[in-house]
């Protein structure tokens, strides 16, 4: 009798310490918590140290993606014109001013950043950039690159920061998109991202949106800014009603080659 | 004490840095090195109790370094520490027990992720991770068996 009470007794401490841990755990895995003194403090010394000691590996680097770094400044800028451009012939100043919409591209500062470390842990889509809070780095900046947008900052220290990428699908999910379809756009929101593409759910079945469609964000939320290219339609097929109709969207991203990165500050007036 | 020192500063080092040179989309060469190391660590640390303290150590670092998701692989590490342990009785095998521990390390959390509701599950994304994390870290744990342990 005693054995069987002591066994229970067992069973119930160790289950009590699996949930306390499993609690611990999804406050921890949580985006949206900030680091802590302690963790900002080894994290810039380990990575300042690290990258003392690779400086050789990254002339190297340097060396080999020379061609991408060259180019990168002026691709940047190309992907802004294509959200820019678009957003002064077709925004409605007016309009915008009575809405008191202030997140267009153009609005915003540009900072540039190299990728020093990825993540590594599979499930988690993150990168870690050279730049961090003493650069004005703030968590939900949106990261862009030479091919549109990226992710956003999840992690700042005082000189790194992490991006989480958009494949991640704990980001994909809450997206806000626009998709131009005959000079006007539809609203619409990224749900999932699956074989390299992002799937948008829910749009009617009358509007008439054809493959090559492209796919920017709306700035309907305070993390991204309105006209960053995201991909272009790559596939439209009708759900089984008959009522909406599910996109394909293909990004010329590589997420897995990804070594410099923009950081667009949402506070700043001017680009740099 | 100094192999040991030296494993831990090779293995995050070589993690942080080879990321950036590596091609994932490969689907081969996922890094655990980290966590490779602590089959060699074992080797290194013959008191049980020093080696779970340390491999506890280690995860909390991995997680300030790599994950900023404290406590994650610090109790990964510290689980895969008492498998590394105790694997001997049950798994005479060596390429098995080194193989076992990368492929535990992932059911453990992907589990764990499942459970606190952080990822969807998918069958596909777990067998991919597997397979693609096994030979890079194989061949690194033989390399530093070969370096740190390998008596003539």
């Amino acid at each position: 009798m005693r054995k069987k009470k002591n066994e229970k007794k067992k069973i119930i401490i160790l289950t009590s310490i699996l949930i306390v841990i499993l609690l611990a755990l999804v406050i921890m895995l949580d985006d949206s918590r900030k680091l802590t003194k302690p963790e900002i403090i080894i994290k810039d010394a380990v990575f300042a140290f690290s990258n003392f000691i690779s400086q050789p590996l990254f002339i190297i680097k340097d060396k080999i993606f020379a061609t991408s770094k060259t180019n990168y400044q002026t691709e940047v800028k190309e992907i802004e014109n294509i959200g820019t451009d678009n957003e002064i012939l077709k925004e409605n100043i007016e309009l915008k001013s009575l809405l008191e919409l202030n997140n267009t591209l153009s609005e915003r500062k540009h900072i540039n950043a190299t990728v020093i470390n990825r993540n590594i842990d599979y499930w988690f889509n993150e990168l870690t950039v050279d730049k961090g809070s003493s650069d004005g780095i703030k968590e939900g900046m949106a990261v862009i690159n030479n091919h549109g947008l990226i992710g956003k900052i999840v992690k700042v220290s005082k000189n790194t920061s992490t991006v989480k990428l958009l494949t991640d699908e704990n980001m994909v999910n809450k997206i806000s998109v626009k998709i131009e379809y005959e000079d006007r756009f539809v609203y619409g929101l990224l749900t999932d991202y699956q074989d390299d593409t992002f799937i948008i759910n829910g749009i009617s079945n009358n509007i008439n949106i054809d493959e090559g469609a492209k796919v920017t964000t709306s700035g309907l939320t305070d993390s991204f800014p309105s006209g960053v290219l995201i991909g272009f339609v790559s596939k439209v097929t009708t759900d089984n009603f008959d009522l909406a109709k599910t996109l394909k969207v293909k990004s010329d991203i590589d997420f897995n080659d990804i070594y410099y990165v923009t950081i667009l500050d949402r506070e700043a007036g001017n680009n740099d | 004490m100094i192999k040991i020192f030296l494993v831990i500063i090779i293995s995050f080092y070589l993690e942080s840095n080879i990321s950036l040179f590596i091609d994932y989309s490969t689907n081969f060469f996922n890094i655990l090195f980290v966590l490779s190391s602590l089959v060699i660590i074992s080797k290194l640390v013959k008191d049980n109790m020093k080696f779970y303290l340390l491999s506890s150590i280690i995860g909390l670092i991995y997680d300030i370094l790599f994950t900023s998701k404290l406590g994650f692989n610090l109790l990964i590490f510290l689980l895969i520490a008492i498998f590394i342990k105790n694997s001997d009785k049950f798994i005479k095998s060596k390429i098995i027990q080194y193989l076992s521990v990368i492929i535990i390390y992932r059911l453990i959390s992907y589990s764990i992720l499942l459970l606190t509701g952080y990822l969807h599950f998918n069958l596909f994304i777990l067998f991919k991770s597997i397979y693609s994390s096994l030979i890079l870290n194989y061949i690194y744990i033989m390399l530093l068996y070969f370096i740190f342990c390998h008596q003539k």
